[in-house]
């Protein structure tokens, strides 16, 4: 070989040896964060459900048909979720397990895990509608978790993973879409605004005993603008299948109490970060305006129809399925596609990092 | 223990009718053209106190546990939700059955969510204990539902009953002419587990005679013994399906069971475990 090419190819594996290596986001003062512990629904869940009795399952294709092997691994899309997006934006490993996930090894601990369940909500009964794992039952397993973290590697080590930990609360769209509107359950008890006032309380519930469990950094997601998930249009969106107004008008209120319960919180939980995410406009933006970025079709998923398919009526013996997911909004008629996965984790952690630091 | 789920012999003869009309025909298959009618439903809830059983694992707004009854109401609101997402057309009174009479709680057929959500709202359990003890008549609901099944045909509509029933021992009595079947019942029967105590078995046996005696089309009726609100609210489903588009119930296999089936074990072959004899 001679002596340039040499020194070409040096410079190459140089420079990518350095890019792996280090953390694209960075906190202030240089600290960086060891660990993303995830908690909530399909929007992070990375096969969680795969071992559960439930219809809430995507580990077949042809899910997970653009991940890495075309291996449906139990994630809601045709490839990464934002779980996967985030952990590689902070410099840990590239795929955070499920807690439940019977390859899970001691050394995974110290990167976090995910204990998100397709299907769940805030509300109880979301998850006992359709036989998923509620939040309530993951913060018992993360309890678990912290005791096998104090068994492998002592309780120093522990306190340090939980406190510098961003842990993140994905949850409402279920309770909002599904609970409250698609079955309308729950209309008997409650009414828009206090249907909205009884999640919020119980996602501040959540987050105080993630705090009295050592956690310090707490990002919040809030709701997406529901109304315009291609299944809501098809059952509340008329004939012309716009948005329901009304469907994103109790996310937008449960949004902005969201954001105001958590607000207080981070000024009462002493030396805590607890942060709301908003991304309701991010993900608007791309559907009102989908050449913008790129895309094609934002009122359909890629997956048959579009219009309905989730989950298990999602499969391969649909033909009408997309051929190019790229153009899509959405993979599923309830989940969207990597793309836009990462269209909107790179605006949110532009936007919220500095937060936790 | 658990109840058998037997219909009786009537379901075998009008499945045998079935085929004799199919095998009439050639050997295809083939739907007659008909006009699927928009549907009355009347709605009727036991309320015997027996309907304040506390069922598992969901609780209420308030954190106290939900009773048979709450459960009902949830499971009322999701079906006719669902059922007006299907159809805006269809709609629904309501009606509770006690001891000694069937009482409406809201008499006019309505399509309006807003009507099921306040007629849940004042439904309550009877606190008539003391009150003549004794079987229910079903005999009132049938003459009741007879009555506005001949307003619901004038307009081109048919009338269904569903009943919701929550007692695990008393038989429910009914006396009905044999030919007049102008309405469809179906039955969500919620009882305790079969005890010393009680007999859902026979209570079931009976509520099964009733159902094929007065229904026009094929009536379904659904059980559980659980206490799970999830089972009341998978079964309430099937009864969205259309009483002119039902097959017998006992064809019927949704919700498909999701957990995986045990591989079946091969018979190992006689020549392969015959002893070897040694002389």
């Amino acid at each position: 070989m001679e002596l340039w090419n040499v020194v070409f190819v040096c410079c190459v594996l140089c420079y990518s040896f350095c890019h792996t290596a280090e953390a694209i986001v960075k906190l202030r003062g240089n600290e960086t964060i060891p660990a993303l512990i995830l908690f909530g629904d399909s929007i992070v869940d990375t096969g969680s459900n795969n071992n559960l009795i439930t219809g809430l399952k995507c580990n077949f294709p042809p899910y997970g048909r653009d991940f890495e092997g075309g291996i449906p691994t139990g994630r809601f899309s045709n490839g990464k979720v934002p779980a996967d997006f985030v952990a590689e934006e902070l410099g840990i490993k590239e795929y955070i397990a499920p807690y439940t996930s019977p390859a899970l090894q001691p050394g995974d601990l110290l990167r976090g895990v995910n204990f998100a369940s397709g299907g769940t909500g805030y509300d109880p009964l979301t998850a006992q509608l359709v036989s998923v794992i509620p939040l309530s039952e993951q913060l018992e397993q993360f309890k678990e978790y912290i005791g096998k973290l104090k068994g492998n590697f002592g309780e120093a080590k522990t306190n340090f993973i939980l406190s510098k930990s961003l842990v993140l609360v994905v949850s409402s769209s279920n309770d909002i879409a599904n609970t409250y509107f698609a079955t309308g359950v729950r209309k008997l008890n409650y009414d828009v605004p206090n249907y909205t006032d009884m999640l919020v309380q119980q996602a501040s519930s959540f987050v105080k005993e993630l705090y009295g469990l050592g956690a310090r950094r707490i990002g919040v997601f809030g709701a997406p603008p529901l109304g315009c998930l291609p299944f809501v249009r098809a059952l509340f969106g008329g004939l012309r299948r716009l948005c329901s107004e009304e469907i994103n008008m109790a996310s937008k209120l449960f949004n902005s109490k969201l954001s105001s319960e958590l607000h207080k919180l981070n000024q009462s939980l002493p030396q805590a970060k607890v942060v709301y995410i908003h991304i309701y406009d991010s993900l608007l933006n791309i559907i009102q305006n989908p050449t913008k970025y790129g895309f094609e079709v934002a009122d359909k998923g890629c997956c048959g129809t579009g219009t309905v398919e989730a989950a298990f009526l999602c499969n391969m013996l649909d033909p009408t399925t997309c051929s190019d997911d790229s153009k899509y909004v959405f993979w599923d008629s309830y989940h969207p596609t990597q793309k836009t996965y990462q269209i909107l984790v790179g605006e949110i952690l532009n936007k919220y990092t500095s937060n936790f630091s | 223990m658990r109840l058998v789920l037997r219909r009786n012999q009537q379901s075998a003869i009008r499945s045998e009718r079935d085929m004799e009309g199919i095998e009439g025909n050639s050997s295809r298959y083939s739907l007659k053209p008909s006009r699927i009618c928009n549907e009355d439903v009347l709605i009727c809830v036991d309320v015997d106190p027996q309907c304040l059983v506390e069922m598992k694992g969901a609780t209420g707004p308030n954190g106290r546990p939900l009773t048979r009854l709450d459960s009902i109401k949830q499971a009322i609101v999701l079906f006719v939700n669902a059922k007006l997402t299907i159809n805006p057309e269809h709609r629904f009174a309501f009606a509770t059955l006690s001891n000694t009479l069937v009482s409406w709680v809201r008499k006019e057929f309505s399509s309006e969510i807003e009507s099921t959500l306040a007629a849940m709202r004042v439904l309550s359990a009877s606190s008539s204990s003391s009150t003549t003890a004794g079987q229910p008549d079903l005999t009132h609901l049938f003459r009741l539902a007879a009555h506005e099944a001949k307003k619901s045909r004038l307009q081109g509509r048919i009338l269904r009953v569903i009943l919701f029933y929550c007692r695990s021992s008393e038989r429910p009595k009914h006396q009905w002419p044999v030919n007049q079947k102008l309405f469809t019942l179906d039955v969500m029967y919620l009882h305790d587990k079969p005890g010393p105590d009680n007999c859902p078995q026979e209570v079931y046996d009976t509520l099964v005679e009733a159902l094929e005696h007065v229904s026009e089309y094929e009536g379904y009726i659904l059980e559980s013994g659980q206490g799970l609100a999830r089972v009341l609210f998978r079964h309430v489903l099937i009864l969205l399906s259309h009483p002119q588009q039902r097959c017998i119930q006992e064809y019927v296999d949704i919700p498909k069971s999701i957990a995986k089936k045990p591989p079946q074990v091969e018979p190992m072959a006689t020549e392969d475990s015959a002893p070897i004899s040694s002389q």
